[in-house]
């Protein structure tokens, strides 16, 4: 499988290591991060194809750590997962270029599922879409 | 009543509080009791009854401060401040009472996400546990219940938090309303992989100028449940189409899908509580969304044939 790299950042132990061991059978090579430190390290060396974000992260929310991880590689594809269902944030999320989002608890197999399609199907993030198509920043969206 | 000041001559202090009072008073207010004012140089409370005709019997209390101005030759005139303590006092207390309730809100959704988080860990771990299983085994059995009884723990949960959602979400909305189009869009936008996944196409017809007058967070409510019902009806793919318009300030939205579709003696009560035609259904959904409705002078319809889909029509009277 070709951009099979993921990056799953989450601080709750158990799910970091359910996640990277489902991910792990599915054919991906998974790296696991609790805080935004470890996470741009693991970026950096790794160059990851797709992070998995946790919103809540010490000390960070996950679109802050996105925009960071853009910078060491522009063209990494973003996955959210949160607990709290925070509307707001999800569509915030959805225009900043998340090309999902799950809430926990989530089935781990959908979630793979539609992990492995982004990877293949080469599905850009939607930024990078609007990027490409504009030649110019997102359109703002209009409220 | 609000804050003033406004100066005087030593003589005149007590005349002057009592006659600006009831100049002021007297148009809104009759004054029952007044109690005799003396004064000196400083702060004082002073309680005086009155009966607020739109409201019962208030006493009200003012902090009045006097201040002396005098010169060398002696005393010139006061200065007399005065605020209205029972109006503030009421204030301070609607702003506690909202915000220890927003407190609570927030101290009940941590708990709600530090408990999800070990949910989800289970969960997660039990199916990487059942794949190993086959499928007349009994494990297989076990850890298929044990995942119903997690997400059954998890939509009480969210079932919970929603009750606080009521009681807080701010019900002022900007002159012009909440947009229909706006809102379909975002829910749409939200589900996208859903619909992916699933092989769904959509189609939205929204008018734009469709604007009515209800809480963001429940109109979001009603149109996660009624699109949320589309999808999984739609297990094999197929169209959703979601129209709205306008038409004698009334706002008429239509969400039709391609899915399984309700038995002819079900629609009849599919609005009742703890009704579903779903495995893990909470039968609380619709019943919900219908009730919301309602609420806001709507009302809601739908009409199913098994094995070709649903539509539901919903209608709301317009933001004028």
């Amino acid at each position: 499988m070709q951009n099979n790299k993921v990056l799953i950042v989450d601080d709750q132990y158990w799910i970091k290591i359910m996640l990277k061991e489902v991910l792990t059978n599915s054919g991906f090579t998974a790296f696991v991060a609790s805080n935004h430190v470890e996470a741009l390290e693991i970026a950096k060396n790794e160059q990851p194809d797709i992070v998995v974000l946790d919103v809540n992260l010490p000390g960070i929310d996950g679109l802050s750590l996105l925009s960071s991880l853009k910078k060491v590689k522009p063209s990494i594809r973003a996955v959210f997962i949160s607990a709290s269902s925070d509307t707001d944030y999800v569509s915030r999320a959805m225009t900043e270029g998340a090309l999902g989002f799950f809430f926990k608890p989530f089935d781990i197999f959908e979630f793979t599922t539609f992990l492995v399609k982004i990877s293949t199907s080469g599905m850009a993030s939607r930024g990078e879409g609007k990027w490409e198509m504009d030649g110019g920043p997102p359109a703002q969206k209009t409220s | 009543m609000g804050d003033g000041r406004w100066p005087t001559s030593a003589k005149n202090i007590v005349r002057s509080i009592k006659h600006y009072y009831d100049y002021l008073i007297k148009n809104t207010y009759t004054i029952e009791r007044d109690s005799p004012l003396y004064v000196k140089e400083g702060s004082h409370r002073i309680l005086i009854d009155y009966q607020d005709k739109e409201k019962d019997n208030h006493i009200h209390a003012f902090d009045v401060n006097f201040s002396v101005i005098e010169d060398s030759k002696g005393l010139l005139g006061c200065l007399v401040t005065y605020e209205d303590v029972i109006e503030l006092e009421e204030m301070r207390n609607k702003k506690a009472q909202y915000e220890s309730l927003l407190a609570e809100k927030e101290l009940a959704a941590s708990y709600v996400h530090e408990i999800k988080n070990p949910i989800f860990s289970i969960r997660g771990f039990l199916q990487i546990l059942q794949q190993s299983f086959n499928e007349d085994d009994k494990r297989k059995e076990y850890t298929d219940i044990i995942i119903n009884e997690l997400d059954r723990m998890n939509n009480l949960l969210n079932e919970f938090l929603s009750k606080y959602r009521e009681h807080t979400s701010t019900k002022v909305q900007n002159d012009k309303g909440v947009s229909i189009k706006l809102a379909i869009e975002e829910i749409i936008a939200f589900f996208q992989y859903s619909l992916e996944l699933k092989g769904i196409n959509y189609k939205l017809d929204l008018d734009d100028e469709l604007f009515v007058s209800i809480d963001r967070d429940q109109l979001m409510q009603i149109f996660i449940n009624l699109i949320q019902n589309s999808i999984e009806a739609m297990k094999e793919g197929g169209h959703l189409t979601i129209k709205a318009y306008g038409k004698d300030d009334r706002i008429y939205i239509e969400i039709k899908d391609e899915g399984v579709g309700i038995k002819q003696d079900q629609v009849d009560k599919i609005f009742k509580p703890f009704f579903s035609t779903k495995e893990k259904g909470t039968g609380l959904g619709l019943y919900i969304t219908k009730r919301i409705v309602d609420n806001y002078g709507g009302s809601m319809s739908l009409k199913s044939t098994e094995g070709k889909g649903t539509t539901c029509y919903l209608e709301f009277p317009m933001k004028s």
